[in-house]
């Protein structure tokens, strides 16, 4: 409760810091607020806390909520700058504040309505977030196809709840369970119709194929901090509510097995290949990010007992990288207003820092070892052939291969491509030390995963 | 501790070479490669003295959710192939006196931390550390061919990434594979070769093929050979000499330690197929190779050929076989890289390696041509130069496998004496020409270093005995494993 508590409170108290007029706090008050956020969840585990019947705070929830915290504090930190020199600071800040208290909620629920609410919380912030570039006619775009595709995401989600309850009569995720174990007095036809139609609204939120269209216009039209929020946050929290829901319904309904493998296959190819053609880095890295989705969604597929610890290690992996790289990409883009590959020429000799975590955030995501994202792909990948799906597995490594294609278009940019720009980037001595940290943090977590998943999952 | 002081030492220098300025950044490398140099001859002497002791093993806990360890650990094998890394690393920091290299502080960092990665592939003695190593290797000598390479070297150098990438991702399915069917749940290599042994005939075929795949481009064998020429070419001479001296063993000793033992199975059934492939690559390489008029060109392709005999006798798996490769792997590593040092050499005076423009360097530069002639000798397998050694025993392996086969892949020594003495003689004999007029005396950096390669040919030449007693051992360990697996699922 402390948690949800804390955020609320943080996005009122950034509002009213600009009737106040102490705008100055704002960024440091966020920053105690989640570091706070993240005690708090540390002081929790293994209590397990109950919430009225709607909420249930127990290991995976918190671990979630430390990792979508420890995000925001970076992520906080690559905006403070863009929002002091674009807009306005506080309302930006208490919107994004306002969707993590959805992204908790997606992570504790156990009542379908907070799945709903949760959702909700989420996305209308993000809507008016990726439109907050008032002047930019692709940000208009890109806020109004999102709204419009999202809303009608939330009304099969909604849906899908109702036929859920008109078969089961409950809302509550762990009564699903059990009262789905008896045969008795329950329509199938409306239960199966009902989680698929969640599934859909799902797939929508974490944009899986063939649900994605949205994602690309979106991530490219939205300004860039806006971009790296919701390919990392938004994500995080529409797959930690996936899995919430579907780690349960998965293991009853072998159904949706199928469907899910498919629709895991078809994101990391088409994410991947579509992403190999791209020439706009932002455009790149949202189709890569769809692939790096895909990868998760398998892994969500492949239940075991150690999926969750998994995909948080992929969602960390993925989305530190993730910060890393649309941070770099908006220094980058900054000093001359263009976000093609060939922006990157010659980076190496004009920022180091920013090539190197360029660099090494490609190569993560590229899963090259021995950094974080090798052991993320590695995990998913051992319990894919556990379960004996060794074809997919093989497309799942091809697929990777092209991301290593495209990510090295980049990087061979950095290193040999000539600019015309030759003039170094000057980047605050703060800004770089965070990049250095992330990048150092992103060799760690690949060097000793054991020692980060212990360090959560006590 | 040893074994562990060897891994780490490159890495400390690599640190090293980063703190000073760019002048002496050679000479830090080189004095960290001596260091290590020191270290594994050390280690090379002890061994000789007790095999057993427990300073050649290094074992601690790595990922315990997934049972990795960090095992490394000197044996009879890998031995062998830890000499040849430390031995020629010098040379090729060496070779770049007097030679211009923009940025000297990442290049000879990154040839040390090439270093450091190359002696943990063949010192890893867990499956997934032996993978991270494996791709450890690859970003140093990438950016090495990126950064320093010759024209249109984004192209060559990424398909020679994609390449090897490609193969060593369904090496990596073949090493999880084998761990979900491991009773022990580890990647310990020797409960790797237990786990191996059970898996039914078609599962071992599995494993084989992608393991083959991630090797034989590594290697390379045809067909998957198309990556290489193009990247010896356009590679800097260090760069080529790293590859062609130590990388591509890398392959080989994988074939030796990880892939045949694993699935003894896969290997019977595949045996075959594969030596032809590889007697394939040795005739393919070597007619290649007659057809070049680029001296370096033509070394590539010949080492195409001389690597394809070394597979062609891993593959025959017998005891000539496996220790005539492993002798040829180190011959071939420290001929290849005084071959490409000489190729360097003419490069660097001459701006052309194009051998009918060359002529009569002989007569103006004598100790050159004396140097070279060594090199070349031990490249052709001249009695008393360290190549005869090697593929006299491979030859004399895959004859004991199949007569035919055998040949062919003494194919290799006749077409490479061809192709070698045709090169030698139309750039050192004949009429000294306007171009060839400037070539001049070698400078001492360059006299030290192919002094020092030539040396190396005649000393392996002449006491092959100090390598292959050393190995004898744990090869007959190998092979009799090999045998007891398959003769297990014949009854």
């Amino acid at each position: 409760m402390k948690e949800l508590l804390l955020l609320s409170g943080l996005g009122i108290l950034s509002l009213i810091a600009e009737i106040l007029n102490v705008r100055k706090l704002i960024y440091p008050l966020v920053i105690i607020g989640l570091f706070l956020n993240i005690g708090f969840c540390v002081s929790d585990f293994g209590h397990n806390e109950a919430i009225y019947g709607m909420m249930v705070l127990d290991k995976i929830p918190l671990a979630f909520t430390i990792l979508f915290s420890f995000i925001a504090i970076l992520w906080f930190t690559m905006a403070k700058n863009y929002f002091k020199d674009e807009t306005n600071l506080s309302d930006h800040f208490s919107l994004v504040l306002f969707s993590l208290v959805g992204v908790f909620i997606l992570t504790s629920y156990t009542h379908l309505v907070m799945l709903f609410l949760g959702v909700e919380i989420l996305s209308i912030p993000v809507y008016v977030l990726a439109g907050s570039d008032k002047r930019n006619l692709y940000s208009n775009e890109a806020a109004f196809k999102y709204f419009l595709l999202g809303a009608f995401a939330s009304g099969f989600l909604l849906l899908g709840i109702t036929f859920v309850y008109g078969a089961l009569g409950s809302f509550n995720v762990v009564q699903i369970a059990s009262s789905a174990m008896s045969p008795y007095g329950i329509s199938q036809q409306l239960l199966i119709v009902g989680f698929l139609l969640i599934l859909f609204a799902m797939a929508f939120k974490m944009s899986a194929v063939p649900f994605h269209f949205w994602a690309p216009d979106v991530y490219t039209g939205a300004p860039t901090v806006i971009t790296a929020y919701m390919s990392t946050i938004v994500k995080i929290g529409a797959i930690a509510g996936f899995y919430r829901l579907f780690s349960v319904v998965l293991s009853f309904y072998t159904h949706y097995n199928f469907v899910l493998l498919l629709m895991a296959v078809l994101t990391i190819a088409v994410g991947n290949i579509i992403a190999a053609s791209q020439s706009n880095v932002k455009r790149l890295l949202a189709y890569s990010s769809i692939g790096h989705a895909g990868f998760i969604i398998l892994g969500i597929c492949v239940l075991s007992a150690s999926t969750p610890y998994v995909i948080w290690y992929y969602l960390l992996a993925y989305s530190l990288a993730s910060i890393a790289s649309f941070w770099v990409l908006m220094l980058v883009s900054k000093q001359k207003d263009d976000e093609d590959i060939s922006a990157f020429n010659g980076l190496v000799k004009r920022s180091p820092v920013l090539a190197g975590t360029m660099i090494i955030a490609l190569l993560s995501m590229a899963g090259i070892p021995p950094l974080a994202g090798f052991f993320a792909k590695y995990f998913i990948l051992l319990n894919v052939i556990e379960k004996g799906y060794i074809l997919i597995a093989i497309i799942a490594i091809l697929a990777s291969l092209i991301g290593v294609y495209y990510y090295f278009k980049l990087i061979i940019a950095m290193f040999s491509g000539t600019s015309e720009e030759s003039a170094a980037i000057e980047v605050p001595l703060f800004t770089k030390l965070v990049l250095i940290l992330i990048s150092v943090i992103l060799i760690v977590v690949g060097v000793l995963p054991d020692f980060i998943l212990g360090l959560i999952f006590r | 501790m040893l074994v562990f002081l060897l891994l780490i030492l490159p890495v400390v220098f690599v640190l090293l070479t980063l703190i000073f300025n760019d002048k002496q950044a050679k000479n830090i490398a080189l004095l960290g490669s001596l260091a290590t140099l020191g270290v594994g001859l050390y280690a090379f002497y002890q061994f000789n003295l007790n095999p057993a002791c427990s300073c050649f093993v290094y074992h601690t806990e790595w990922i315990k959710a997934l049972n990795a360890d960090f095992y490394i650990k000197i044996d009879g094998i890998d031995i062998i192939l830890v000499l040849l890394t430390v031995l020629l690393v010098p040379f090729i920091i060496q070779s770049t006196a007097g030679r211009d290299i923009k940025n000297p502080k990442a290049y000879f960092s990154l040839i040390l931390a090439m270093q450091s990665a190359l002696l943990g592939v063949f010192l890893a003695k867990d499956a997934l550390l032996f993978y991270i190593f494996w791709e450890l290797a690859l970003i140093p000598i990438y950016l090495i061919s990126l950064i320093w390479g010759g024209e249109g070297r984004q192209k060559i150098t990424f398909k020679f990434f994609i390449y090897t990438l490609f193969g060593s991702l369904f090496m990596l399915l073949a090493i999880i594979f084998i761990w979900i069917h491991n009773p022990s749940r580890n990647f310990n290599i020797y409960d790797f070769y237990k786990a191996g042994a059970l898996l039914s005939a078609k599962q071992q075929m599995f494993v084989f093929i992608a393991f083959y795949l991630a090797f034989a481009i590594k290697i390379p064998i045809f067909p998957l050979h198309t990556w290489q020429p193009d990247t010896y070419v356009n590679a800097p001479t260090q760069g080529t000499m790293l590859l062609s001296g130590i990388m591509l063993k890398m392959g080989a000793f994988a074939l030796i330690v990880w892939l045949i033992p694993i699935v003894p199975l896969g290997w019977q059934l595949a045996s075959k197929y594969v030596i032809i492939l590889s007697v394939i690559s040795v005739v393919y390489g070597s007619l290649m190779a007659l057809t070049q008029q680029d001296f370096k060109r033509m070394l590539a392709y010949s080492s195409l050929g001389h690597v394809g005999l070394i597979a062609a006798g891993i593959f025959a798996f017998n005891l000539q076989g496996i220790q005539g490769s492993l002798y040829q792997m180190l011959s071939h590593g420290i001929n290849v890289v005084a071959l490409f040092f000489v190729c360097d050499i003419i490069l660097n005076r001459m701006k052309t390696d194009t051998m009918q423009k060359l002529g009569g360097i002989r007569n103006v530069s004598r100790v050159f041509s004396v140097l070279f002639l060594i090199a070349l000798l031990g490249s052709v397998a001249m009695p008393l130069t360290n190549g005869f050694v090697g593929e006299f025993l491979l030859i004399h392996g895959v004859f004991q496998y199949n007569t035919i086969m055998a040949v062919f892949a003494g194919l290799t020594v006749i077409l490479g004496a061809l192709y070698m003495l045709r090169a030698y003689q139309s750039m050192m004999h004949g009429e000294v020409n306007a171009l060839t007029e400037t070539f001049g005396e070698i400078t001492t950096n360059e006299k030290i270093v192919l002094g020092g390669l030539a040396v190396l040919v005649i000393f392996f030449g002449l006491f092959p005995n100090i390598i292959l007693h050393v190995s004898e051992e744990p090869v007959k360990q190998l092979i009799e494993h090999v045998q007891n697996a398959t003769v297990l699922v014949k009854r």
